[in-house]
């Protein structure tokens, strides 16, 4: 399972984590896919870290865009599956993961936008 | 037992660092140049990897010989103070395109304000580096992040420019700033030509349309490093593209491929 916790070696307790151990116990994610995974983890938060880092010395801002990109494939993965695991499996072994990640990228954005209408109402 | 030792590049980098600097000199430099790459990209905080670099009498080729991200890194602890451009004219001109193409670009858009830090860096190169890099940066990036910092007063603007007979020091130039000044100062001691072409891109000269010219230029200035970003990023195995990082999707309708839908 060493593969599997690479992936989300910073969050074992994400959705993500669990379908990936779940869908590889049960033979349902191949380590071969898991593999994949990986590299497709590994270039979201390279693309992620290009476009959005302010400080390329910082450590820990480049280790928050990394996280930020698996909370969001987390995120897509959650709401696209409605958090069915075996759902979430069948779901991972036919997507590539930038799909889940423009999922929670934009439940992000729409969140972020009705707390910012919610405090306007409120400001009135 | 045998005489093998295990070469581990992050040991050798740590006994390196943690030596008397000759003696550190010494040793490092007895080793091929693929194996000080290994303990330079083994050594993941920038400014001990920096250290590593002077252990050589010029490191010009170990830092063209390292990846553009990792000089970017080091270079990035020390923007903004001017000691970055003292290792700025190490890099290759590739190497500095694509720092650009990275730092100059955020969320998509022209972020001005690395563009003029780094500017301020390469102002404190000498000309003929400067000019070396300054042909990297496209003009209409440039002119973009010049544009309402400095103004011409004359009536001849045009003439004044096209004959060359206005340079940064001339007194019809009225800058907003210090630092654009410098800028100004660094371009037209690098190449007289470009200082020129410079002009014409901020006030738009010859152009009908003064307003959409200008961000037609800094389209297709994107327009050309995106497609400069996905070349680099074919090469290196990347298949995830800036524009799907970006694109947010129509949650009502979301597509996505499930087993049960065969």
């Amino acid at each position: 399972m060493s593969n599997v916790s690479d992936i989300t070696e910073h969050e074992s307790r994400l959705f993500l984590a669990k379908v990936i151990s779940h869908g590889v116990d049960t033979d349902e994610i191949s380590l071969e896919r898991v593999e994949e995974m990986k590299q497709e983890v590994a270039e979201i938060s390279h693309k992620l870290v290009t476009i959005k880092a302010d400080d390329f010395s910082s450590n820990f801002e480049i280790k928050h865009h990394v996280r930020t990109g698996i909370e969001m494939i987390n995120l897509g993965l959650e709401h696209g599956s409605q958090r069915d695991i075996a759902r979430a499996a069948r779901l991972l072994n036919k997507n590539h993961l930038v799909k889940f990640f423009q999922i929670g990228n934009s439940l992000k954005k729409e969140s972020h936008n009705e707390i910012l209408g919610s405090e306007e109402t409120f400001l009135g | 037992m045998n005489n093998l030792t295990v070469f581990e590049p992050q040991i050798e980098s740590d006994t390196l660092l943690s030596m008397p600097i000759a003696e550190a000199e010494l040793v490092f430099q007895g080793y091929p140049t693929n194996k000080q790459l290994e303990i330079i990209s083994a050594t993941r905080d920038p400014r001990k990897r920096e250290e590593l670099y002077y252990f050589v009498p010029d490191c010009t080729e170990l830092i063209q010989l390292s990846s553009t991200e990792d000089m970017l890194q080091i270079l990035s602890t020390s923007l903004g103070t001017g000691y970055a451009s003292i290792l700025i004219p190490c890099l290759s001109s590739n190497q500095f395109e694509e720092m650009m193409d990275i730092v100059v670009w955020k969320d998509g858009k022209l972020d001005e304000k690395s563009l003029d830090i780094w500017l301020f860096e390469l102002s404190l190169c000498d000309d003929e580096d400067l000019s070396q890099f300054l042909y990297r940066i496209d003009i209409g990036i440039l002119a973009s992040m010049l544009r309402g910092r400095f103004e011409i007063n004359s009536d001849f603007l045009a003439l004044m420019i096209e004959s060359g007979t206005i340079d940064p020091s001339s007194k019809e130039i009225q800058f907003k700033d210090e630092r654009s000044k410098h800028i100004l100062d660094a371009v037209w001691a690098a190449d007289e030509n470009l200082f020129t072409r410079l002009l014409y891109e901020v006030f738009g000269l010859d152009k009908e349309e003064l307003t959409s010219e200008l961000s037609t230029s800094l389209e297709r200035a994107k327009e050309e490093r995106d497609q400069r970003v996905e070349e680099r990023d074919r090469q290196m195995g990347i298949q995830v593209t800036e524009e799907q990082i970006l694109q947010t999707v129509d949650l009502k309708k979301i597509d996505l491929e499930d087993d049960k839908d065969e």
